[in-house]
């Protein structure tokens, strides 16, 4: 395990910022952190890169307890690199920059230069080298700022919203060199960002927060709906047409009364209309589909939109399309009433 | 960086090209302002100085300070023109003995309209009596000086109604109370400003005012200044007037590290046949200031 | 007006002249002042540094205390150090009195407080983005140390100017722990002093001329030292 939160909090003053039970980050994948301003992205990416340190709770970093004294801290911060949201560069040359990482750690001059170089072109930036950072624009900034950081090679980078204040043409670039990072040379990668489709788009695993605290659901396939006594049993009426079987934690519930359900994407089914198979199935539409990591996201409409996501594998053995018909089986257990 | 360090290099040349005198054969002497002011050192030390190799450090200021610097064993010599108080300074065993070198006298000097006709007067007693009468503005120094001690004792002398003023007053390191003796109704007319000879002078000139100065400070500034100051001389000669320096080496007895010595030489030297010449062919503008006393001239 | 252009005209000669007099007064202003300058950044800058960097309780206590140390009268300084050097005081078998080493003491106790306080503000304002952009990059803390100092570089370069101003001018220090011993102690100060108070004003005046000139001069090389100024550099 590469990281290990405990009880970790943050406070400064009156005010909780950071407040995680148990958080656990494995290596060589990519995390993405999620959440509106305020949520407790930079504090958590802070803590994770040694810079800050916890009110109460432990960190444990390669399964040893991260110890706040200066020199190990110095040690541990070598392992890993925080590329800030707005990186400020000191005064000199792109080459300088760059190379400081490297000052710092002692390596010589002979052993910086090829990796100065290399880091340039993986950013793309390698016409720069010479240039005073003044006047580099905010895309030019934040490219030599992950060339700084990529040129330490470290075991973990964290990105606070790697593409904030960037345009579209550079944002592409960046994500393409976080995931290079992590596919080629196998570093974890941990960042922070507003956009649902950046972590879709490169993250193994999504972190949200809200106000310090990790919330346990994507804001996704939440519905409001009744419930409604169907066979004498208590049914969720989902899209006002539809009564499904849902997983009931707490033998509560009425008729009528109206509740928050969520739907795990995963666990919904879609096959073509009319194929056999028995079970309460929705007719629905299929809306969109887009590629994800290894998956497959459908957008249905059954009267309401239904994100689903399917195996990549499953998908292409039995693919289906835009404005395709199909039937919507959603399995019980993935139907869960919000408390 | 080579330019800088070129750079750098040149200005702490520069800064160190202050004087890193070797100190062997220097005597520390505190003496007054107006010592220093007239000149006379300016030709005497370099002569000494051939004649022997010894350099003095001259430290000037007003006589009490020159004097509490011997007391305190700062100096090795002093220098001073203010006869009771050196006298005493000896008799306390701060000093060896009082070398009679020079005089020079001081002078009443006043605005050219003379309102108080002190110009007429007789002698200087005659002529402070006429400032008083008259309650004309007349500026001292103020400042317990060797030339203040001697305006207050010129006061007591005329005959004038005087009146002793407690006074606190910083000398050197210390606030001490004095008593100053003025003239009894000294509110009206008398201006004591606590400044040294020249800027009393100044002082005097813009208030057209009478005032008590030393010859020497007196020429420089008629007839060495531009533009020259407008009063001019109203009384001189008088026995009072006169204004004797002496030269004490400090005393080893109290003041093992001081460079008696050295001092004792300077002593003899000024009151040698040599030394008087020299002081007695000193012209100011043309004009002998000071009258050699141990080889009159 | 006429005493303006006389004093210019004095000036002028007496800076053409090389007139060894004034090469020696000259000689002793410059000497004390860089001594003093150098010895008083040798404590208040990693002062000024520290006391930037860390929190510690009492922190505002002691920039209250130091900011109230600017406003010490020279004279006053003078007066302390005196009585602690004449023969009588503490230190008077150290023979200190009268010497330019005294002077130079009595200016770094001056400058001190400049030097802390202008470095403090320099190293403030300056952004603390670049101490966890260090620390992250792998440096240690002395390492950080560096890039703050070198990131601040111009504050702290006007403030040793601004302490360098301070002592080349001050003249209470300078006569009371001097005394204006003629090819001994006797700087630009003391000596324009002097002059007024003989009545010389004209070359007293032109004495300041001479003071400014070396002032501008030292200035002059200062800026060359710095190399070029970036545009977004104050």
């Amino acid at each position: 395990m590469l990281y290990e939160l405990s009880n970790v909090k943050r406070v400064f003053g009156d005010r909780t910022v950071l407040d995680i039970e148990h958080l656990e980050f494995e290596a060589r994948k990519i995390y993405a952190l999620i959440g509106p301003n305020g949520a407790g992205k930079s504090t958590l990416l802070n803590h994770l890169s040694f810079l800050d340190q916890p009110s109460s709770g432990e960190i444990a970093f390669k399964s040893r307890p991260v110890v706040y004294e200066r020199s190990a801290l110095t040690g541990l911060r070598r392992q890993v690199v925080l590329v800030d949201q707005n990186p400020i560069m000191f005064s000199g040359t792109v080459w300088k920059n760059i190379s400081y990482g490297l000052r710092v750690r002692g390596v010589a001059r002979a052993e910086r230069r090829p990796r100065i170089e290399q880091a340039l072109e993986r950013v793309g930036m390698t016409e720069f080298a010479r240039r005073n950072v003044h006047g580099l624009s905010g895309g030019e900034v934040k490219r030599v700022a992950l060339a700084r950081a990529l040129v330490l090679e470290p075991e973990v980078l964290m990105c606070d919203e790697p593409t904030a204040g960037v345009d579209n043409e550079h944002q592409e670039i960046i994500l393409k060199i976080l995931s290079h990072a992590n596919s080629v040379k196998n570093t974890t990668v941990i960042f922070s960002t507003h956009y649902l489709s950046q972590s879709r788009q490169l993250a193994d695993r999504t972190i949200l927060l809200q106000r310090g605290v990790m919330a346990r659901h994507m804001e996704e396939n939440m519905f409001h709906t009744r419930l409604v006594k169907r066979d004498q049993t208590l049914m969720c009426l989902l899209a006002d047409k539809h009564p499904v079987l849902y997983t009931d934690q707490h033998a509560q519930g009425r008729e009528n009364q109206r509740v928050r359900v969520h739907i795990d994407p995963k666990q919904i089914f879609l096959t073509r209309t009319g194929t056999g198979g028995t079970g309460s199935k929705i007719p629905g539409r299929v809306k969109s589909i887009s590629s994800e990591k290894g998956k497959v996201r459908a957008v249905v409409d059954i009267g309401i939109d239904l994100q689903v996501l399917t195996d990549e594998e499953q998908f292409l053995a039995e693919p289906f399309q835009v404005l395709a018909h199909v039937d919507v089986l959603i399995l019980q257990s993935g139907i869960r009433i919000m408390t | 960086m080579l330019r800088k360090t070129m750079l750098f290099a040149t200005l702490l040349a520069l800064a160190l090209s202050g004087p890193a005198l070797a100190a062997d054969k220097v005597l520390k002497m505190s003496t007054t302002t107006s010592t220093q002011s007239s000149g006379l050192l300016d030709i005497l030390l370099p002569e000494f100085k051939s004649d022997t190799g010894i350099d003095v450090k001259v430290i000037a200021k007003g006589t009490g300070a020159a004097i509490r610097d011997g007391m305190d064993g700062n100096v090795d010599i002093i220098f001073v023109h203010a006869k009771a108080r050196e006298d005493q300074f000896v008799a306390e065993g701060y000093g060896t003995k009082r070398y009679a070198v020079m005089h020079n006298d001081f002078i009443i000097i006043g605005p050219q309209d003379d309102p108080a006709g002190a110009a007429k007067t007789a002698d200087v007693n005659a002529a402070l009596k006429a400032i008083a009468e008259h309650k004309a503005e007349f500026v001292s120094r103020g400042d317990d000086s060797g030339t203040h001690t001697k305006e207050q004792s010129l006061w007591k002398e005329s005959g004038v109604n005087v009146a002793a003023i407690k006074k606190e007053i910083v000398k050197s390191d210390a606030k001490v109370t004095v008593e100053f003796i003025e003239p009894a109704d000294a509110s009206d007319w008398y201006r004591s400003i606590g400044q040294g000879m020249g800027k009393t002078l100044t002082y005097a000139d813009e208030r057209s005012a009478y005032t008590m100065t030393d010859r020497g400070t007196y020429i420089k500034y008629k007839f060495g200044k531009t533009p020259p100051i407008d009063l001019e001389i109203v009384s001189e000669g008088s026995e009072g007037l006169a204004n004797p320096y002496g030269i004490i080496p400090v005393n080893p007895e109290k003041f093992a590290h001081v460079q008696y010595d050295m001092a004792k030489t300077f002593a003899e030297w000024l009151t040698s046949e040599r030394g008087q010449k020299l002081i007695g062919g000193y012209r100011l503008i043309g004009k002998q200031l000071f009258y050699p006393d141990a080889i009159p001239q | 007006m006429e005493f303006i252009s006389d004093s210019l005209k004095s000036a002028f000669l007496l800076l053409l002249s090389f007139d060894p007099e004034l090469l020696e007064i000259v000689g002793v202003s410059l000497n004390v002042s860089f001594w003093s300058t150098l010895a008083a950044s040798l404590f208040g800058l990693p002062a000024g540094f520290l006391i930037a960097f860390n929190t510690f309780r009492g922190k505002r206590f002691v920039m209250t205390v130091l900011n109230t140390l600017l406003a010490l009268p020279t004279v006053v300084i003078g007066l302390v150090v005196y009585s602690m050097i004449s023969r009588r005081g503490i230190f008077g078998p150290l023979d200190l009195l009268y010497t330019q080493k005294a002077i130079i003491i009595g200016q770094i106790i001056l400058i001190t407080p400049v030097i802390t306080t202008l470095t403090i503000a320099a190293i403030s304002r300056i952004d603390q983005r670049y101490r966890n952009t260090a620390l992250t990059l792998g440096a240690t803390y002395l390492q950080m140390g560096v890039v703050i100092f070198k990131e601040a570089r111009y504050g702290i370069m006007a403030a040793l100017i601004a302490a360098f101003g301070r002592v080349i001018a001050e003249v209470g220090i300078s006569q009371m722990l001097g005394g204006n011993a003629k090819g001994f102690t006797r700087t630009m100060t003391t000596a324009m002093a002097l002059e007024y108070d003989k009545g010389e004003f004209v070359l007293a005046v032109a004495l300041g001329i001479v003071l400014m000139a070396c002032a501008f001069l030292i200035n002059m090389v200062f800026h060359l030292l710095q190399g070029r100024v970036s545009s977004d550099a104050v």
